[in-house]
């Protein structure tokens, strides 16, 4: 079938403390290149926490320490040498909640490029149209590059925040946390299907509480249940004949 | 250079942000180092407790500044105090929000009229009045406590009115429920919930009156004399200091500094108290 | 005997309500009264020319440039030092001692009387730093003395900014001051700028901590280094020497409406801050 994929990302008994509770425990999965890697499991699974600690988001939490290792092309990114600089402009996040910033599409879009030092105007004019067109909202603000990014609706501004990811030039992975929960179908569409066509570029780790979602677009789903990794395999296989009695019931809508 | 960028700003900020304590400190030290000495070289009870001011013989009994203080602090909140928490109460139980909406902010704009305008009007109107009506020579202890009494009202009706903002509706109507009249329910319940920040506001209030100078130059009449009555004229810590720092010298002006020990002292733990009292309760509500 | 709970309800509600009325009614009596009396006096020729005779007769000139100055040498020493530590409040470090006692510093140097502060300035930068009675001593003193209220406000605005826009900076590879710069201060200017106008509203006003700081001199300032007389400093010398109550009046008339314009602004500020952050 088809040939055997590098792994982009490997965890090994990667676990997350939140003060005294254990969030994450134990983890370890191997996320291959190239691939959309739908992580589903019923909310307070994890999911997030562990989205969230791939590019170490959760350093911003004060009580949150980790255990184990990330690596990230072989390389631990939790290792005092690594730039987490760096390590966020390889690995881009989308959140649940689209959150333009509070300035015009054109300085979203460029705001990661910028902080890179990309100064040249006519570069930057060049990703921007290149982003918006890989995140299907181009056509609709090509005229308007100038207006507060605030104004587009919410499935507009998912989309610039999507676009604002893939403008970053080191960007290897992108991370999206359920972002299409406050979504029009129209747009998630939109969006699954830029997903499907990023995926020969980037590697891509997709959260989501709808079970349906990650069955139309992941390669590969994981399964998260209270902190552990219940379950990972290719996506029909989850979805029809899952090893495990607890992911067969979630999938098939026994709970969760 | 992003990481040392990364890092000098986190050192220049902290270095920063010690700008308030350091300042607090440094004016601390300057005042105590200035006043203390003298203190010691006069004798705690000569200069505390004596009765007789006169530098140029040698004199530095401040106890009629301190009982003046004292008079035109109290009688100032006897006057700023029930207007101010009165005021608070009505705007926010009594009157409907969009009108609290304006007159909420007009008072405390007010409380930027510069000082010196109040002790004007002191001198102007007020004074006048009191010799007209009470005899005495005007300017006097009423004059100043009135004019600080005015003065304190914004400090008071500001803090006590967020303080009652923040007691939660509950409160109220479970009162209201309980078939107690709205007043009945402000008495018994919102003022009692909402006590500490009006305490507060009243330490602070009389934390500024004991510190105002200007206006109460103005308006108290300066002598030196321990007040009988509150026609008297009188002079404050804080208008001594005022009043002689222009033309004062060696151990005059070490007598200034002095004095303003002693304010020091009293507003500190004035303001600790009220910090205390308000802590976790209406402030960054 | 006891009074029913009904007739109780409307005496309460009287007494509050005339005690309410007669505090507005005061407060709005001083400015009227000023104002009344003070706006006849108000012409150009007052406004922009020297005094003449201590200030018997001409205009108050110098001492507008005095006012003008002296609370902008105060903002700009005061504001660098008041938004850096609300930085590092909010953005740096978790709650702890150090906040805690950098915190208490700050409002008790709130609570100093200004008197103290014209001390502390007089006998540090006037005497012993020998810088004399200029607009530099005036302008430190001033500056340490709205320090707090900078602090305050520009802490409240940094908080307000969501969180969201900080997590969305972080994960586009920004540091913690790229973020500062780009999305935090941005945001949260308007707030800071009302800290601004609140202390430029309060030095304007000040009078005990620059009298013995700035000095009274009334004649134009050349330097930082020359002494400055403001309104507030020439209004109380015109009315508490008995110069001229003519004067003493359009001085305050002018001073009032200086305070009261800043204010103003800065309250207009802070509303549509809220509005557009309720929004």
């Amino acid at each position: 079938m088809t040939p055997k994929l590098p792994i982009k990302i490997a965890a090994h008994d990667f676990r997350v403390f939140h003060g005294q509770e254990e969030s994450l425990r134990g983890i370890t999965l191997n996320i291959p290149a190239n691939r959309i890697l739908g992580v589903i499991g019923p909310s307070g699974s994890g999911k997030t926490t562990f989205l969230r600690a791939l590019n170490r988001l959760n350093d911003l939490a004060p009580e949150t320490r980790i255990n184990g290792q990330v690596l990230l092309d072989e390389q631990d990114i939790y290792a005092p040498s690594f730039n987490v600089v760096t390590l966020r402009k390889r690995v881009g996040m989308l959140f649940a909640l689209p959150v333009a910033l509070p300035m015009s599409i054109f300085e979203n879009v460029v705001y990661g490029p910028r902080l890179s030092g990309v100064r040249n105007r006519k570069r930057l004019e060049e990703i921007v149209e290149t982003s918006l067109k890989a995140a299907f909202l181009w056509d609709e603000v090509k005229d308007r590059l100038m207006m507060s990014g605030l104004r587009l609706s919410g499935g507009q501004q998912q989309r610039l925040c999507l676009a604002r990811v893939l403008a970053m030039e080191e960007l290897e992975v992108i991370l999206l946390d359920e972002p299409c929960s406050g979504l029009d179908p129209i747009s998630t569409a939109k969006i699954e299907e830029a997903l499907t066509i990023l995926k020969a570029k980037y590697t891509i780790i997709l959260v989501t509480n709808n079970t349906k979602q990650a069955a139309r677009v992941a390669d590969e789903t994981a399964f998260f249940l209270m902190g552990d990794l219940v379950e990972h395999g290719p996506t029909e296989k989850i979805f029809t004949v899952p090893d495990d009695q607890r992911t067969n019931d979630y999938v098939t809508g026994r709970f969760g | 250079m992003n990481l040392n960028g990364e890092k000098i700003a986190k050192y220049a900020l902290m270095t920063v942000a010690f700008s308030a304590v350091a300042s607090l400190l440094l004016i601390a030290v300057f005042i105590f180092k200035e006043g203390l000495p003298f203190m010691f070289k006069v004798g705690l009870r000569d200069f505390l407790f004596a009765s007789d001011w006169d530098p140029m013989a040698g004199k530095y009994g401040i106890y009629p500044m301190i009982v003046a203080s004292l008079w035109v602090t109290l009688g100032a909140m006897l006057i700023g105090a029930p207007l101010g928490v009165a005021g608070a109460i009505f705007l926010n139980e009594f009157v409907p929000k969009p009108v609290m909406r304006v007159i909420k902010p007009t008072i405390e704009l007010l409380a930027g009229i510069p000082s010196v305008v109040f002790g004007f009007l002191g001198v102007m109107v007020l004074a006048p009045w009191i010799r007209a009506t009470m005899g005495g020579p005007g300017l006097s202890v009423l004059a100043a406590s009135v004019i600080l009494g005015i003065m304190v009202l914004p400090t008071v009706i500001s803090i006590s009115t967020d303080a009652i903002g923040a007691v939660p509706n509950s409160y109220r109507e479970g009162a209201l429920a309980l078939g107690a009249t709205r007043w009945q329910s402000v008495y018994m319940v919102t003022i009692k919930a909402a006590r500490s920040g009006i305490i507060a506001s009243i330490i602070l209030a009389m934390g500024r009156a004991l510190g105002e100078t200007m206006a109460v130059i103005m308006v108290a009449g300066n002598t030196v004399k321990i007040p009988h009555s509150v026609t008297d004229p009188v002079r404050t810590l804080t208008a001594n200091i005022a009043l002689e720092m222009a033309n004062a010298t060696g151990m005059a002006r070490e007598a200034l500094f002095a004095t303003g020990v002693v304010l020091f002292v009293v507003i500190m733990i004035l303001n600790g108290v009220a910090l205390s009292t308000i802590k976790g309760r209406v402030r960054r509500k | 005997m006891r009074i029913p709970p009904k007739y109780t309800q409307i005496l309460a509600v009287t007494i509050l309500g005339a005690a309410t009325v007669f505090t507005v009614a005061v407060l709005v009596f001083i400015i009227v009264f000023v104002l009344s009396k003070g706006l006849p006096g108000i012409n150009w020729e007052f406004l922009f020319s020297a005094p003449k005779d201590m200030g018997r007769a001409g205009g108050i000139f110098p001492t507008l440039v005095g006012t003008v100055l002296l609370p902008l040498m105060a903002i700009a020493i005061a504001l660098p030092l008041g938004v850096g530590t609300a930085v590092y409040l909010t953005e740096y470090t978790r709650e702890t001692r150090l906040t805690q006692v950098l915190r208490f510093g700050t409002d008790c140097l709130a609570g100093i009387p200004s008197i103290l502060f014209g001390l502390f300035g007089f006998i540090f930068f006037v005497v012993m730093l020998k810088m004399g009675w200029c607009l530099l001593s005036g302008g430190l003193t001033l500056a340490i003395m709205v320090l707090p209220t900078i602090i305050r406000t520009s802490e409240e605005a940094i908080r307000a900014v969501p969180n969201s826009y900080r997590e969305v900076s972080f994960s586009l590879g920004a540091t913690r001051w790229e973020t500062v710069l780009k999305v935090v201060l941005p945001n949260a200017l308007p707030g800071i700028v009302t800290g601004v106008m609140l202390g430029i509203g309060r030095s304007i006003g000040e009078t005990a901590a620059v009298i013995f700081t700035a000095g009274s001199a009334l004649r134009m300032p050349a330097s930082a280094f020359d002494s400055v007389r403001t309104m507030s400093v020439h209004f109380y010398i015109l009315a508490r020497e008995g110069i001229s109550n003519e004067k003493a009046y359009a001085t305050a008339a002018v001073l009032i409406i200086s305070v009261l314009a800043v204010n103003l602004a800065a309250y207009g500020m802070m509303h549509r801050f809220i509005a557009k952050r309720s929004r």
